[in-house]
């Protein structure tokens, strides 16, 4: 599946909210629980993802103001 | 022949004799305007002017003679010698004392017009530089060294910076008419952002060009901001105040349109720094945000419900066979009761046989095992029903009582005495009665 850091999120949040309801049954919760493991492997890579650009920014931009002058 | 002929040094030293000898210049009284001011090794050195003409001076040693600092326009009294150096063979006056005359009459005539553009409004526009500028008008004298700083000094700090030249003569009669055309053209070709006046030091005379009113409303008028940059840091001119900015040199105004390069590299520079923190905080509440939901995932891993539903099913197993048990446990009695109660009456073998194979039934299916029990029931009843009419009391319904004495059933009639005092049990009710005779 391919969605943004914020679409897996709210997924996720909804997928909470389902097994927070007390009255949903085992099957479901299971189902549920394993879709929302999985939503949230997504969302975790995208953050790596996003930590790394930024990280790598930041090296590219200290060699470029090394550069200046 | 040969004789006729002089040598310089011979001339100059002859018209030195001259000077010299003679009794009006060896002590002269002048009075007139200091102009091109210099000072040297403690000499001061100038020349002295009326409207017309002029004379050089010179000073020797000139700290101990005078009480004030002069400077170009003044007006001075002077006394001293006039004689020729013969070196160069020009005359000059030695001055012995020096002081002041009033302010010099072209300085009074400078403060009169600046007062009266001052009042016009003419020094209160001041518009700011463009925040970039790419692109400079210059107007200045095509050689010389001011020209070749103000390009060094840009080509320095801003190296892409587009330079258009505007060839002017600075000096003389034709620099107002000069100035003033280029300065129209310059707005006529709308290349430049900024124009720069540029000048390099000179005396009150020469910079006199930039204090004349044409030149004043002619900045005034130019739709371009203009720079003046005339003289050195002490020279002021009417053209610096009409100005959008006037510096101190050629060199600082090329340092200003160019400074505005470094605020920009530093603006960027902060824009970069800001973008990027912003960026790293949208991403650290991602994050947060994130993190705050996957904490509450783990707290809501199904293996809790898992446990739960575990127990709540070996609760329901143990209930269900602890009933089951105890309904199997009660019939198994009541049929044992059953059981015992038609040994004791000597039940007919069918039945017995019957509550055998009862005994015998497969406990696990409860249904059938039920529906015996249930068939057991009734036999027993029907066996019950026959007990019934086996009853004692049945048989006194038929005419029999039972007698007893003191309690006990009196089952002879030797066992009673005269007098006796004896219960006679009926089906419906008892009497008291008591022996007459053996």
């Amino acid at each position: 599946m391919d969605c943004t850091f914020e679409e897996a999120l709210v997924q996720l949040e909804g997928l909470v909210d389902e097994l927070e309801n007390k009255d949903i049954n085992l099957e479901e919760a299971i189902s549920k629980y394993n879709e929302a493991l999985r939503v949230s492997k997504i969302c975790y890579e995208k953050l790596n993802e996003a930590k790394l650009i930024i990280a790598n920014m930041e090296e590219k931009g200290a060699d470029s103001s090394d550069k200046e002058d | 022949m040969e004789n006729r002929y002089l040598t310089v040094s011979a001339l100059n030293k002859y018209l030195k004799l001259k000077f010299d000898t003679d009794k009006f210049l060896i002590h002269i009284y002048l009075k007139g305007e200091i102009s091109d001011f210099k000072i040297s090794n403690n000499n001061y050195y100038f020349s002295v002017k009326d409207n017309q003409m002029r004379i050089k001076a010179i000073m020797f040693d000139y700290a101990p003679k005078i009480s004030f600092q002069p400077k170009n326009g003044d007006k001075v009294l002077l006394e001293g010698q006039v004689t020729i150096y013969e070196a160069l063979g020009v005359y000059q006056i030695y001055v012995s004392k020096m002081t002041l005359d009033g302010i010099g009459e072209q300085f009074l005539q400078f403060e009169q017009l600046k007062k009266e553009l001052d009042r016009r409004g003419f020094f209160a526009k001041k518009r700011p530089l463009p925040p970039v500028i790419t692109h400079l008008g210059l107007i200045t004298s095509a050689t010389g060294a001011v020209i070749q700083d103000i390009i060094n000094t840009i080509n320095r700090r801003c190296p892409l910076m587009k330079i258009f030249l505007y060839p002017t003569i600075m000096q003389g009669e034709k620099a107002v008419s000069s100035v003033i055309k280029n300065i129209m053209r310059a707005n006529e070709d709308r290349l430049s952002q900024v124009i720069i006046i540029a000048r390099g030091g000179g005396s009150f005379e020469d910079l006199a060009v930039f204090n004349t009113k044409e030149i004043a409303l002619a900045v005034y008028d130019s739709q371009i901001p203009v720079i003046s940059a005339i003289g050195h840091e002490t020279d002021v001119t009417i053209c610096d105040f009409v100005a959008d900015m006037r510096v101190a040199t050629p060199t600082v105004a090329a340092e200003v349109v160019s400074r505005n390069k470094e605020e920009l590299r530093k603006r960027i520079s902060f824009l970069e720094e800001k973008i990027f923190q912003i960026q790293k905080n949208i991403f650290y509440e991602k994050k947060r945000k994130f993190e705050e939901i996957a904490n509450k995932l783990s707290r809501l891993s199904p293996n809790e419900k898992f446990l739960n539903s575990c127990y709540r099913f070996q609760k329901a197993e143990t209930t269900l066979n602890k009933n089951f048990k105890s309904i199997i446990n009660l019939k198994e009695i009541m049929h044992q009761n059953l059981l015992k109660i038609l040994d004791k009456i000597n039940l007919n073998e069918n039945i017995i046989i019957k509550g055998t194979s009862l005994l015998a039934l497969n406990k696990r299916s409860f249904e059938i095992y039920n529906k015996k029990i249930t068939d057991l029931e009734n036999s027993f009843f029907i066996s019950l029903a026959k007990l019934k009419n086996l009853n004692p009391l049945k048989v006194m319904e038929r005419g029999f009582a039972i007698v007893k004495h003191n309690g006990m059933t009196i089952k002879s009639a030797n066992n009673l005495k005269n007098n006796d005092v004896i219960e006679i049990n009926f089906a419906d009710g008892k009497k008291k009665a008591s022996i007459l005779e053996e």
